[in-house]
């Protein structure tokens, strides 16, 4: 067996094969390690933007104006100390839709020209909402949802967030125009994070407003489902590549497969020779060309940095490099399967 | 043919045939995809020609400069003033757009596939790209909470239908511009950008808004970067006018991404993929050694040899490059349904450009007249 094995990979063609398929090899590992460096970048300018700690209490898979929160407040209170229950219905105001937002709180809103609403009789408009139906402060509007309720505007809101679509009202308003008691959402702001998640109940989750790391994490998710996609038609080159030398061994190597089994060589060593030569072309091919597209890569970055000033420095991970090696012995040996099993049938 | 036998075996021809075509579907996915999200970058903010826009030159990207919403306003002519921003949907990252939908409307044609479109008193309300909405299982009557990125704000929209374009946009949700300006965490007298459309050029515009090209640097930028009147709180040249696709190519350029060096890029992994084609051809020429051998022996010259094998491979290398786009562009389509083929939350479109199948024609037939010259001899 290990001089049948030395003799084929005596073989003139074996450089030119491992070539090949260090080549091939060296297409995934550069593309790769260039990706690695953008991802990590992309990573490192998501990280410089501090995320300000909002954070919402809702239902699990709802959105605000589904969910119902059913929790102590006290409970909440030792995690921090900037809570607001809110209730969100929709009402209608002389046929026109609109989003009315109950707050327990009505002192955290900012920018109003005019005050906020003190009590269940009054509310604030926000600046868009007003602009597009001609309200005013002073005037009296009509919400009307389970129940009808007549308030006076005493403010206009500019907040720059959706409250300025919306008739902000105490949250006794809203319950009264409800029907119900039920809160919607619990706004928190500066939460101890770590202790937060484990007094809620199953059925509700914490949602940060701004979520800078979580799409930041999608876009380079993004690029390395591509890649690995794209990466099945390198295997497959591979593998074509692989039954292409199994096939040039076999036609190369005829006179000594021949000898070896007039010499009373069975058909599973003559098989297990050719997968054994497979084998070693593939493994070596693929230490080769992981090295040589990671090198090709920093090879290229630095004349990039010469010609333009601005390089890059891509790097493989070592587990990519296995996953790399992995899958190209496994495509090389899927190649040769068929080659391998025609000879060792033709010779004996 | 210019020797009457027939001495090429099919079956040999077979795993030629083989790696070639999987070589040229290598080269096709990597080509066809680099080309998709070039072409899909460059006319993202409108394929037709005539559509100029007024745009932050300071901005690394389209999605981060700001610019005066109200630029513009008092000229007679049809303008879009959008705010792009990136967010975060059912765990998902995807681009909002807001607009004025009465004057986005002006611009861009889109198609509602089911509910409405989205009018100028929709407050709270959004209608979504046929993409995306195939993608997250979103419906008309939904709703959307829609958590930022560049800023701490968070959005619940109605949507309000599902819309096509053939375009970018069919990833996108498209808002009132209010939306965009919360979920930017802008002032409302500021936008992303403002599309134009008319018949006029850049520096007609420029002109009309009262903003004089600048030197020094609207040479650097190739476009014209103005000063700003010092009504407008930007300070000079910092707003600059250009062709929507001239300007997504100038994104593209600060990056070094230029069509030219996509096809360079693909061309490598073509030219890497090389050697196997070699191998393969050596095997074939290994295979066929007695039938050469024979030919030789009854006269005929190398030269004759190399010309009838190549002209006899050659509907071969043809009908390979054929099954390699094909290949390609199944695979592609295969992974753009499982949604895997997404660059910043946007599908790139497949296209076949013949110039990137002549690319690979010719490069193959190259690789096959150099492996020709060194087997037979």
């Amino acid at each position: 067996m290990s001089l049948g094995y030395k003799m084929l990979l005596r073989k003139r063609g074996t450089g030119l094969s491992i070539l090949a398929i260090s080549l091939l090899v060296a297409i995934p590992a550069s593309m790769s390690s260039v990706v690695n460096y953008i991802n990590s970048q992309v990573e490192i300018l998501g990280g410089l933007v501090i995320p300000s700690k909002t954070y919402i209490i809702m239902s699990k898979n709802s959105t605000p104006s589904e969910s119902r929160v059913n929790i102590s407040i006290e409970k909440l209170r030792a995690v921090s100390n900037k809570i607001f229950p809110q209730k969100i219905i929709q009402a209608n105001l002389t046929g026109f839709k609109v989003r009315v937002r109950g707050i327990s709180n009505m002192s955290f809103l900012t920018g109003i020209k005019g005050r906020t609403a003190e009590n269940i009789d009054e509310a604030d408009v926000g600046k868009i909402l007003a602009k597009t139906l001609n309200i005013s402060i002073g005037e009296n509007i009509t919400l009307s949802a389970k129940k009808a309720l007549t308030v006076r505007v005493v403010g206009i809101i500019e907040s720059k967030t959706q409250l300025d679509a919306e008739i902000v009202v105490p949250l006794e308003t809203a319950w009264e125009l409800s029907g119900d008691r039920s809160i919607s959402l619990i706004l928190i702001e500066d939460p101890k994070d770590d202790k937060i998640r484990s007094i809620l109940p199953d059925n509700l989750e914490l949602v940060q407003a701004q979520c800078i790391r979580d799409f930041v994490q999608q876009t380079n998710l993004q690029t390395l489902s591509f890649l690995n996609a794209w990466s099945i038609a390198v295997y497959a080159a591979v593998s074509a590549a692989s039954y292409t030398i199994a096939t040039r061994l076999i036609t190369e190597s005829s006179y000594e497969l021949t000898m070896l089994s007039a010499l009373g060589a069975k058909k599973r060593l003559i098989f297990s020779l050719i997968l054994c030569y497979t084998t070693t072309v593939a493994l070596i091919g693929s230490i080769l060309g992981i090295s040589l597209g990671v090198a090709g890569a920093q090879i290229a970055s630095t004349l990039l940095r010469w010609a333009k000033n601005t390089g890059i420095s891509p790097f493989l991970d070592p587990l990519q490099a296995f996953q790399i090696l992995l899958l190209t012995l496994f495509s090389s040996v899927l190649g040769c399967i068929y080659p391998a099993l025609k000879p060792s049938g033709r010779c004996l | 043919m210019i020797l009457g036998f027939r001495y090429l075996r099919f079956k040999r021809i077979l795993a030629l045939f083989i790696v070639l075509s999987l070589s040229s579907m290598l080269f096709f996915t990597t080509a066809l995809s680099l080309m998709g999200f070039y072409r899909g970058f460059t006319y993202y903010l409108g394929e037709e020609k005539g559509v100029i826009v007024i745009y932050d030159i300071k901005s690394r990207t389209p999605f981060t400069g700001l610019v005066p919403a109200n630029l513009g306003d008092n000229l007679n002519i049809t303008r879009s003033p959008e705010v792009i921003v990136p967010c975060i949907l059912r765990n998902e990252s995807v681009f909002l757009r807001g607009v004025i939908p009465q004057n986005f409307l002006r611009i861009d044609r889109i198609k509602m596939e089911e509910g409405e479109i989205l009018g100028n008193d929709d407050l709270n309300s959004a209608i979504v790209g046929k993409n995306l909405a195939e993608r997250l299982h979103i419906r008309t009557g939904d709703k959307l909470l829609v958590l930022g990125v560049l800023a701490d704000r968070y959005v619940e929209l109605d949507v309000k239908g599902i819309f096509s374009s053939s375009s970018p946009m069919d990833d996108e949700i498209i808002a009132p511009l209010h939306v965009g300006q919360w979920l930017r965490g802008t002032d409302y007298s500021y936008v992303t950008l403002i599309r134009i459309k008319g018949e006029v050029n850049q520096s007609k515009i420029l002109e009309e808004l009262g903003i004089k090209p600048s030197e020094g640097k609207e040479k650097e930028e190739k476009g014209l970067s103005p000063s700003v009147p010092s009504s407008l709180p930007l300070k000079a040249g910092e707003i600059g006018a250009k062709e929507a696709y001239d300007l997504m190519r100038s994104y593209m350029e600060r990056y070094g991404l230029t069509r030219e060096s996509l096809l360079v890029l693909s061309s490598t992994v073509l030219l890497l993929s090389s050697i196997s084609i070699a191998v393969a051809f050596r095997t074939v020429v290994a295979q066929h050694r007695d039938e050469i051998e024979v030919i030789r022996s009854v006269g005929a010259s190398r030269r004759l040899l190399k010309a009838d094998i190549l002209v006899k491979l050659l509907p071969w290398a043809a009908a390979a490059s054929l099954t390699g786009l094909l290949l390609a562009v199944l695979t592609l389509n295969l992974i753009q349904r499982a949604g895997f083929l997404q660059v910043l939350s946007h599908s790139p479109p497949i296209s076949v450009d013949p110039l990137i199948f002549l690319l690979n024609f010719l490069f193959v037939l190259l690789l096959m007249l150099a492996s020709l010259r060194g087997d037979i001899n």
